[in-house]
């Protein structure tokens, strides 16, 4: 709540860097992942859809909001089933409060978070799952696969967990069928991946531009074993600038050095060698593009499919924190043993929620400007309105940008919501300005128009040439300063206002879609994903109702039956 | 109910949990009011970012 304050008392909709919600978004191609960009929200935009539809964006904002931290806090505490509940309750403060969760959230990017925080419950539902091998274990697994994967990097993340995990202790037909259930649930965004109309290949500028960023003089990689290190300056808190960076990094390695040391902290954390496999390759992930030689041969293959998804490199140690957060919470475990305090453990609740407070005391702060949420002008209402009721052809932005800030809105820059609000193609500049680096977005729909948007010159010959690449209408935010430079002679406002003004450019000629056996196979691939997460739910509820079990607390949940069973 | 979720006793739920849940709060709401408050609302004219221009997506 402290971090999420913000959004929680003020009206409106968050709307800054990559936290975008509107009333009501559309359903469009880019929805399933097939509109001229890689499909990177997906199937993310396909349940913010659905949650908007149900609740609105408003409300889904929140609850989206506050569900990511609390599964992490909650899932998190839960992995220690038998530690002291100081260190239980520290380790739940750590999975909430972090430089992996302020930094991201300070970037927008609740999404992560959300699969972040499911991998706190996947972990050891795929433990569960190989132990009890039975219909809602394994409905449990693909539960937690699925919300860890509303974006591919969280679907990628989850597989590992997965793969990790029956590598480590359960090499057999069920370890195998719980890989494959894993694989399965990617289809909604690997299959437009393949089938999509955006360029297979991604800028290898971006390498450099989005590899982790040494957050002191220390150096890249004490800032990653910090769970810090976003390649983005601004979303640091200037607590995380100096020593303290060291100071974290240091009290993570103290942490997992006492978890190799100490045989008592290995059986607390039965998972222990699977979250030290996955912290492993976490900090590989998140550090190797910081590597000269490696950041180079990953920018050589670009042209890969799915390789672009290694390119924002810090996000990878979200697989570090299980085994970071774990072994330092049990540090706290040996005194918080031998000191009692009777019937006030409140004492060690404090104690235990204050340290991570401690180490990023501005973090409720920082992440403040993001998460204050916005009112749009009437203006997006009007434009929906006639487009919807308008002819046809894709809208294009103007001036040419990708990300913008506006006047009505927060001080920080944020994605286009355009697409987000109108249900039309929206044609916008996709190239990233990461301080003094560009890099190229990959829309062919963007570059083939770019010549004329950049020029911001709307004379007929730009509009026919516009209207044969199919955009029948440009869209102008007024209170962009590039505005004053756009010539639109001829072209007259037909909706919006003084903050955003849509011009017709008449009706535009057709352009080929991604194909209708395209989109066959991938509604194909998430009506099977559907299906199978329907048929999980019904097996885990079943296997609820049929279970006549003790009480369940998190000892007998997590631990007993469980992790003894290996 | 929480009680009988996490197996502790009522006092120990009361002390532990419901105490520095209300301390929380109340720290929660003193520090960030005061915070956001601190910086609320769009910077106005040539302070305003808006103004920029070349806006990034974020500076390393």
């Amino acid at each position: 709540m402290l971090l999420l304050w913000p959004s929680l008392v003020g009206g409106g909709y968050p709307l800054a860097r990559d936290l975008v919600f509107t009333p009501r978004p559309p359903f469009t191609l880019d929805t399933l992942g097939l509109g001229a960009e890689p499909p990177r929200a997906v199937p993310l935009d396909a349940i913010v859809w659905l949650g908007s539809w149900l609740v609105g964006g408003a409300v889904l904002a929140r609850v989206a909001l506050l569900t990511a931290l609390l599964l992490a806090g909650w899932g998190a505490h839960r992995v220690l089933p038998s530690a002291p509940l100081a260190s239980r309750l520290l380790l739940g403060g750590l999975a909430v409060w972090n430089p992996f969760t302020v930094e991201r959230l300070a970037l927008g990017q609740w999404a992560l978070l959300l699969g972040y925080a499911a991998l706190w419950w996947l972990l050891p539902a795929v433990v569960a799952a190989l132990v009890r091998r039975d219909a809602p274990a394994l409905g449990r697994v693909a539960l937690w696969t699925a919300l860890a994967s509303v974006t591919p990097t969280g679907g990628v993340a989850a597989v590992l967990v997965v793969l990790v995990t029956v590598l480590v202790r359960g090499r057999d037909r069920c370890g195998a069928a719980l890989v494959a259930l894993a694989l399965v649930i990617q289809l909604p965004w690997i299959l437009p991946g393949l089938l999509g109309a955006s360029a297979q290949r991604a800028d290898p500028d971006g390498i450099a531009a989005f590899a982790a960023r040494a957050e002191s003089g220390a150096g890249v990689f004490v800032s990653l074993l910090g769970l810090g290190g976003i390649w983005d300056g601004s979303s640091v808190p200037a607590s995380r600038e100096g020593a303290v960076t060291v100071v974290t990094a240091v009290l993570l390695v103290g942490g997992f050095v006492a978890l190799a040391a100490r045989s008592r902290s290995r059986r607390e954390l039965a998972v222990w060698r699977e979250v030290l496999v996955l912290g492993a390759i976490g900090l590989a992930m998140a550090g190797g593009t910081s590597v000269p030689v490696l950041g180079d041969g990953l920018a050589a293959m670009m042209d890969l499919p799915g390789v672009a998804l290694l390119r924002d490199a810090q996000k990878w140690v979200l697989l570090l924190a299980p085994l970071a957060f774990t072994a330092t919470a049990m540090l706290l475990s040996p005194l918080a043993r031998q000191v009692r305090l009777g019937v006030w453990p409140a004492v060690w609740v404090l104690s235990a929620m204050c340290l991570p407070f401690l180490l990023i005391p501005d973090g409720a702060h920082h992440v403040s400007s993001t998460l204050r949420p916005v009112r749009y002008p009437p203006d997006f209402a009007d434009i929906r309105r006639t487009l919807d009721g308008g002819h046809d052809g894709a809208v294009l932005v103007l001036p040419w940008r990708s990300y913008r800030v506006f006047t009505w809105g927060n001080a920080t820059s944020v994605y286009d919501p355009a697409s987000r609000w109108f249900d039309r193609e929206i044609v916008r500049d996709d190239t990233l300005r990461v301080g003094d680096l560009t890099v190229s977005g990959e829309s062919r729909r963007a570059r083939a128009v770019s010549s004329v948007a950049r020029s911001g010159v709307l004379d007929p010959d730009a509009v026919k040439e516009l209207r044969s690449a199919g955009i029948g209408w440009a869209l102008v935010y007024v209170d962009d300063p590039a505005s004053d430079d756009l010539e639109l002679a001829g072209l007259r406002p037909v909706a919006g206002g003084r903050d955003v003004l849509l011009y017709s450019l008449g009706e535009a000629d057709a352009v080929d879609g991604p194909g209708a056996a395209a989109v066959g196979v991938v509604v194909a691939g998430d009506g099977i994903v559907v299906l199978l997460l329907m048929a999980s739910l019904g097996a885990v509820l079943t296997g609820r109702r049929r279970v006549i079990a003790p009480p369940m607390t998190p000892r007998t949940c997590y631990s007993d039956d469980v992790f003894k069973g290996e | 109910m929480l009680s009988f979720l996490s197996g502790l006793s009522l006092p120990a739920v009361i002390t532990g949990f419901a105490v520095p849940a209300v301390v929380g709060v109340i720290v929660a709401t003193v520090t960030n009011v005061a915070l956001v408050n601190s910086t609320t609302g769009a910077p106005s004219g040539d302070d305003n970012p808006a103004n920029q221009a070349i806006i990034v997506y974020g500076a390393r």
